[in-house]
């Protein structure tokens, strides 16, 4: 799959354990993520594996939800899906 | 009496917001179409493009025009490698999966740390799992169909997508 490339890559767990996020980068990665999930959820798309590791940060602070290896469609009389996916502990 | 009138009040701003909520829905939907830029290229697809596989001067490996640069990233079923295409600035990640390994796995009945592939190659592949709205797709498949139908500014965007080997082989991959 050729894909969009993001420099920055994912979101580091390492990163979150050691100093503080900026307040003002965390509002806008979470802003992205938020409306990167919504749009998804508006096409009828559940990712269904987000974590950190999935979450891919550009230059500008943007979020990019990636790895839509657990995704699934959910057609539209259906409310519940019948598998499990992610990742344990997520 | 009051009290009534209240909650008739509120069920009709309830319905109010709820109008206003499509419509902003709809707004955005539209928006974002027409933010679409790089149409991804494969059809409806049971099968993909088949690659065409070289090695450049310098030893790289080359996939229809991307070169790969190297590995960025590992993955259960796969590698991700920065790559250029040929003739272009442009950076790209291209992610290639075993298909094989991947349609063994999502196999097995889900619990915590089956992680590892030794497990997935040692179980029993007879566990059926539904998969709502593409049941007979692998998993490959499925990811490709629904990245295909996405263009958002916080999605990571799908360009496109061909593989090595037909699906029937057993170590069939694609990139």
């Amino acid at each position: 799959m050729i894909q969009e490339y993001i420099p920055n890559g994912a979101i580091q767990e390492e990163e979150l354990d050691n100093e503080p996020i900026d307040t003002d980068i965390c509002r806008l990665v979470f802003r992205g993520m938020l409306a990167g999930l919504q749009y998804l959820h508006w096409q009828g798309v559940v990712h269904r594996d987000i974590k950190p590791s999935n979450v891919l940060i550009d230059e500008n602070n943007n979020a990019k939800l990636a790895d839509f290896g657990t995704s699934a469609l959910v057609p539209p009389d259906n409310d519940r899906l019948s598998d499990v996916q992610g990742t344990p502990a997520f | 009496m009051e009290f009534k009138s209240i909650i008739g009040h509120l069920i009709i701003e309830k319905e109010a917001s709820k109008k206003k909520r499509e419509e902003m829905r709809r707004k955005y939907l539209e928006d974002v179409e027409e933010e679409e830029e790089e149409v991804v290229n494969a059809n409806h697809l049971q099968e993909m493009e088949l690659v065409r596989k070289s090695k450049n001067s310098e030893g790289k490996v080359v996939l229809n025009g991307y070169v790969l640069q190297y590995k960025i990233g590992q993955g259960a079923f796969g590698k991700v490698y920065l790559a250029q295409k040929e003739g272009d600035e442009r950076l790209y990640a291209v992610k290639r999966v075993d298909r094989a390994a991947m349609s063994r796995k999502n196999r097995l009945p889900v619990r915590p740390g089956t992680d590892d592939n030794s497990k997935a190659s040692t179980a029993s592949s007879t566990s059926q799992q539904s998969h709502a709205g593409a049941d007979d797709l692998d998993d490959v498949l499925r990811e490709v169909m629904v990245m295909q139908k996405l263009s958002h500014p916080n999605i990571v965007k799908l360009y496109t997508c061909f593989q090595e080997k037909p699906k029937s082989s057993e170590s069939s991959r694609r990139s």
